[in-house]
Parts: C-alpha cells; sequence; structure tokens
C-alpha cells in the first residue's frame, strides 16, 4: 500500500468507533459503524452479524445496501455459507464472484453483489460476530483491504461487546430475577431456594419452584435444561409455567413429567432437560416423586438421618418419545426435611458422581431443620465462595413439627380450605387423634371454615383463622372470621351446620362486632381411655 | 329393550374443590332415554357439605327428569356418616353395592 494512502485510511479507521458513537443505542451504533466502513473501503454494502448465545448461528444485527437482511432476520448457520465459514476458520474470507461461490444467504444474490469480504469479529479469543463487505462490481479484495476491514472490525467488536455487556447483564438480572420465583408462604411447610449463576454466563439453566396444590399437598420441583443463555432461559420459563398446569390439574408426578417430554419435544427440538417433581403430602405421611435424568432428592428425618432417595432411572426430558416416567412414593414424616438439588452442587470434575452424593449426604446428616440455614449451608460449603464453574440451584423443604396451640391464618378464599384441612389432619394426629376422629374433626372445621370464606366481603376481612388447642377436656378449634354471620340462606344451605353439630361434641357460635368465632369441640377416644 | 341405568364410581375426596366439576359431570351421566343414575361411593374417603349438596341438586335435576337416582354408601366411615347426617335418604335410594342399586332401579 502506496504511504498516503495507508495514512489516510488509518485516520479514517479512527473514525470507526470515535467517541460520538459510544452514546448512541446498539442498533443505531452499528449502523453508523457501518456507513463509516463502506466509505474507508468504497464499497456499495455493509453488514454485522452476531453470534447467537448458544453459538449456533449468525444472525443479522446491521447492514448497509442490504437492509432486507435484518428485515428478515437472516440466520446462517455457523460453519456454513460466507459468514458462517468466517466465524468458524475465524480468518478472513474473500469471494471474488458470488455466482459461483458457496452462498447461503438469497439476498446476497438478490442484491447483484459481484465480490465479498469479510472478517471476523473477536472478542478476547471469542468469535461474537462477523462484518462482512461487498461490492457491485468486480473487485479483487486484496491484503491490504482484508488487513483494514480486521483492524475496523476490531474496534467494532469492542465497542459492540461493551454494549452487549451491558445491556445483556441488565437484562440478564431482570429476566432472571423474574424466574427464579418467590416461595409460598404456607401453614405447614417451611421453604427456602437458592440459585447461584455459574461464573461464565450470567444465564443458566437451572430452575426450582414450589406451589400449593388444590388438594393442599405441596408441588415442588427443580430441573436444568441443557444449555446457557436467554434461550435455554426461556425454555425454562415455558417449562416452569406448564409443570403448574399439568400439576394444578392434579396430574401425578409421573404423568406430569410424560407430558413436559412430549411438550418439550415440540417446543424446541433438539433441546433436553433434566427434572424432578413431587407432591409432598406431610398430612398422609408421604410424597411421591417422579424424575427425568435428574440426581434424586435427599430427606433429612426427625432423627438426624440423612437418606438419598432411590428411584427408578429414568431419562432427561425429551430424550425419547412417548418416555414413561415411574414415580416413588417416600415417608415424610413431622419434622423431616427434602432436599432437591441440580448437579452443580454435587459434581466435581474427575470425581465419580457417588462420592459427590455421599459428600452431600454427610454434610446435610445431623445438620439443622431451618430451611435458610441448610440451604445457605449448602451453598457455602460446597459451592464456596469462588466463582462456580456450573450454575446451581437448592430447594429445602421442611415440615414442621405442630405445635399446641397452634394457629393459622389463610386468605378468605374457597382455595384455603383444602389446604387448613391438610394443616389440621397434621395438628389432630400429633394431638393423638384416631383416623376416624380426624376425618371428622378436620371435615366440620372444613365446615366451619367454608362459612368463614362465605362471610368475608369488605377489605377488613380478607383472611380467617384456626387456632387449635388440646387440654384435657379434648381438642377445641376456633374458626374465626372478621366478618358478620350470615343464617344459611336457601334449601341446600343449612347441611355445613348440620354436619358441624352432627360430628363434634359441642359447636358453639361466637358474634362480636369484630367478626365471627365458631367454637369447635371434640373429646378424643385416647383421653377418654 | 331394557333402558340404561350409568353407574359413576367416584373416589377420593369429594370436597369443595371439586364440588364444581363433580356437578358438571354427574348432571350430563345421565341420558332421558336411560331408567336413572347410580353414583357409586365405595370408594370416596371424605366427602364435605359442598359434596353433599352436589348429591341434592342431582338427586333434583333428575326427579324433575323423571329418573331414579341411586347412591351406593360404604358400610362405616365418614362418608356413612356424613350422608346419615344430611339425610341422603329423603332424595336417593341407598345401598351397599352398585349392582343392587341398579336391580333396585330396574325393579322401581
Amino acid at each position: 500500500m502506496r504511504p498516503r494512502i495507508a495514512e489516510e485510511r488509518l485516520r479514517a479507521l479512527q473514525s470507526v468507533t470515535d467517541a460520538a458513537l459510544s452514546h448512541l443505542p446498539l442498533e443505531q451504533m452499528l449502523t453508523e459503524l457501518l456507513a463509516r466502513v463502506t466509505d474507508l473501503l468504497s464499497v456499495s454494502t455493509a453488514a454485522i452479524l452476531l453470534l447467537e448465545d448458544d453459538g449456533s448461528a449468525l444472525v443479522s444485527r446491521a447492514a448497509k445496501g442490504l437492509e432486507e437482511e435484518v428485515e428478515r432476520q437472516v440466520r446462517i448457520p455457523f460453519g456454513r455459507g460466507f459468514a458462517g465459514r468466517i466465524a468458524a476458520t475465524r480468518r478472513p474470507v474473500v469471494v471474488l464472484d458470488v455466482d459461483t461461490a458457496d452462498i447461503v444467504n438469497p439476498i446476497l444474490r438478490e442484491k447483484g453483489l459481484r465480490s465479498l469480504l469479510g472478517v471476523p469479529l473477536m472478542l478476547e479469543s471469542r468469535v461474537i460476530g462477523v462484518l462482512h463487505v461487498g461490492s457491485l462490481s468486480p473487485r479483487q479484495f486484496d491484503d491490504d483491504d482484508a488487513d483494514l476491514l480486521q483492524r475496523a472490525g476490531d474496534r467494532a467488536a469492542l465497542a459492540i461487546g461493551g454494549r452487549l455487556a451491558e445491556r445483556e447483564r441488565g437484562l440478564a438480572d431482570a429476566f432472571q430475577r423474574s424466574l427464579i420465583p418467590p416461595l409460598p408462604t404456607l401453614p405447614g411447610f417451611a421453604v427456602a431456594g437458592r440459585y447461584r449463576p455459574a461464573a461464565s454466563a450470567a444465564l443458566g439453566g437451572d430452575w426450582y419452584d414450589a406451589f400449593p396444590l388444590p388438594s393442599g399437598a405441596l408441588g415442588v420441583a427443580i430441573g436444568d435444561v441443557v444449555g446457557r443463555g436467554f434461550q435455554a432461559a426461556a425454555l425454562m420459563g415455558q417449562l416452569r409455567a406448564a409443570l403448574r398446569a399439568y400439576a394444578i390439574d392434579d396430574w401425578s408426578p409421573g404423568s406430569v413429567l410424560g407430558r413436559l417430554s412430549t411438550l418439550l419435544r415440540q417446543l424446541q427440538p433438539g433441546w433436553g432437560a433434566t427434572l424432578l417433581y413431587a407432591v409432598l403430602e406431610p398430612h398422609a405421611g408421604t410424597g411421591t416423586v417422579a424424575r427425568a435424568g435428574h440426581p434424586p432428592p435427599l430427606v433429612l428425618d426427625a432423627d438426624g438421618r440423612a437418606r438419598l432417595l432411590e428411584l427408578p432411572v429414568a431419562v432427561p426430558l425429551a430424550a425419547v418419545r412417548n418416555a414413561v416416567y415411574e414415580e416413588a412414593r417416600f415417608e415424610l414424616g413431622s419434622g423431616s426435611t427434602v432436599v432437591l438439588y441440580t448437579d452443580g452442587l454435587i459434581e466435581r470434575p474427575e470425581e465419580p458422581l457417588d462420592a459427590g452424593l455421599e459428600r452431600l449426604r454427610n454434610l446435610v446428616e445431623d445438620s439443622t431443620h431451618d430451611p435458610h440455614r441448610l440451604a445457605d449451608g449448602l451453598m457455602g460449603t460446597l459451592i464456596g465462595k469462588g466463582s462456580a464453574t456450573d450454575d446451581t440451584a437448592v430447594l429445602v423443604v421442611t415440615i414442621p413439627v405442630l405445635p399446641d396451640p397452634y394457629t393459622v391464618r389463610l386468605p378468605a378464599d374457597p382455595d384455603s380450605i383444602p389446604l387448613m384441612r391438610r394443616t389440621m389432619e397434621r395438628w389432630l394426629d400429633g394431638a393423638g387423634a384416631s383416623r376416624e376422629e380426624i376425618g371428622e374433626i378436620t371435615l366440620a372445621c372444613s365446615e366451619a371454615c367454608a362459612n368463614a370464606v362465605e362471610h368475608a366481603y369488605g377489605p377488613d376481612a380478607t383472611e380467617f383463622e384456626v387456632e387449635a388447642s388440646s387440654s384435657a377436656m379434648g381438642v377445641t378449634l376456633i374458626v374465626r372470621d372478621a366478618g358478620q354471620w350470615r343464617a344459611p340462606r336457601g334449601v341446600n344451605r343449612g347441611r355445613g351446620l348440620t354436619l358441624m353439630n352432627g360430628l363434634m361434641d359441642n359447636v358453639e357460635l361466637h358474634r362480636s362486632c369484630e367478626g365471627t368465632a365458631v367454637h369447635l369441640t371434640r373429646r378424643l377416644a385416647a383421653q377418654a381411655a | 329393550m331394557s333402558e340404561g341405568v350409568p353407574i359413576v364410581r367416584l373416589d377420593g375426596e369429594l370436597d369443595i374443590s371439586r364440588a364444581a366439576s363433580l356437578r358438571t359431570q354427574l348432571l350430563r351421566a345421565a341420558g332421558n332415554r336411560d331408567a336413572g343414575l347410580v353414583v357409586d361411593l365405595s370408594d370416596a374417603t371424605y366427602m364435605d357439605s359442598a359434596g353433599v349438596n352436589v348429591l341434592f341438586e342431582v338427586a333434583e335435576a333428575l326427579k324433575e327428569r323423571q329418573l331414579e337416582f341411586a347412591v351406593v354408601v360404604p358400610d362405616g366411615g365418614l362418608v356413612e356418616r356424613v350422608v346419615t347426617l344430611v339425610d341422603l335418604s329423603s332424595v336417593a335410594r341407598l345401598h351397599r353395592s352398585a349392582d343392587a342399586a341398579v336391580t333396585d332401579i330396574r325393579g322401581g
């Protein structure tokens, strides 16, 4: 290159990424940058394609003279065609004649381009995209052109990288926050969840969820979508919503996983995910669990022993058509704790998986039943404060022993009644009631709760409560609401009161300006003996 | 040709959370060409007043259509206790087995 022209070009190059550009939004900055590049090299077109998060394809983000590329969201598979080859080889590529070259993007031909030159956009030895220019007349791009375009590309890559990182960090933070759900506060359960992203990527594919089921049981799930980035995170959001939808329809864990597997195959062919879903029914002393390629949960029993649940082996979601996920039942009594986790918690390089599982089991054994402290302890000890190589999620659910007396407060909503009943079943079991007594007393209590829900109106009456206590006289349940007692109306409405009177030894109604309280008392057979 | 007597078996807990779907299920169960409807509660473990009210509503709907209504009630346990307390026998024929209930409807 002649010295004078080289100098001129170099000066022009400074303009490619001058300070004025840094204040523009990303897309505008790219467009402006391309305008300067076309001037610099005296070419007809220029385009920037950026690599997708998962590295599978390049997508047009800005173009000059090739605006259709961006509008049509042209995707070039990594390694294929002109741009794909540049990204894969990380070297400049020159196309002398578009007609005889391997070109994927139809727009290049439609526009009548003859010759092309493209360079990789590199950031810290990572390919983030491709910058290419084109000429409508045949042109022999030489090494100097390639050198100049590469230098322009290097500057552009820095600007883009900084902007992308800034934008994605902000988006990723917001997105991640929206994907880690607020955990429910429910009587009879204490739930804690922790999530630690991997150091290398802000967005991972690990997730968890916990939600009440219509039957009054608690549904808990933990999963790991294979892959990283926004696509993995978006998929995990869809899986979470779908899981809740199937779960709320009362499908058992195995059926839920089977349906999700079919759904995932349709939603995102080629993607996979591990998942574990369990229905916790401490009122029945059991839990039911099914897994899809996920490590087994750990149960810390009331006596301080920790056991890994032995579950049937099952493939990850979407791994095969019509997968069948077997279920396993496990004991889950008052005072026990269930620990769900993703593989980031147990996996170490060059170590058999069993060693990681045993390390976790040992750590949980004899540890606290406080779910928050247990979850913090696990993350702190097994992941440490340093940067993790994989993202990690932990969900801990404790089934606390219910005290006597015990008060439960729930929203004045019919949906609260099954949960209230489950909680009272457990409390009555602890108070020494027989199976028959538990059924009859909780039925009477549910009727009083249904009345309380019906009375609830106005801004002050949004909750009701049940206070349970036992004494030598028997058990007493007091159901309080802030509404005014309303005599049953209609031919079908009086049966709740009939049942309460028939099933309890004594039913008293206390009305005041603060609300209504129904006192239900019954002597237990065990006490009479 | 004898008229049909569909049998609907309800298991588990017939509570307020299931009442709405139970109502729909039972009201659709018998057609006008049937002789009546049998609701079999043999495997039901729990029933609250919302569940009971559905049975009374169904009884009324069937009566309007001049269809018979029988309920199979398990011997002992909470469901029988509830059925007795609310006097379900005032609107339905109560039996211990589905066979007995069907025979009763056909014979009656």
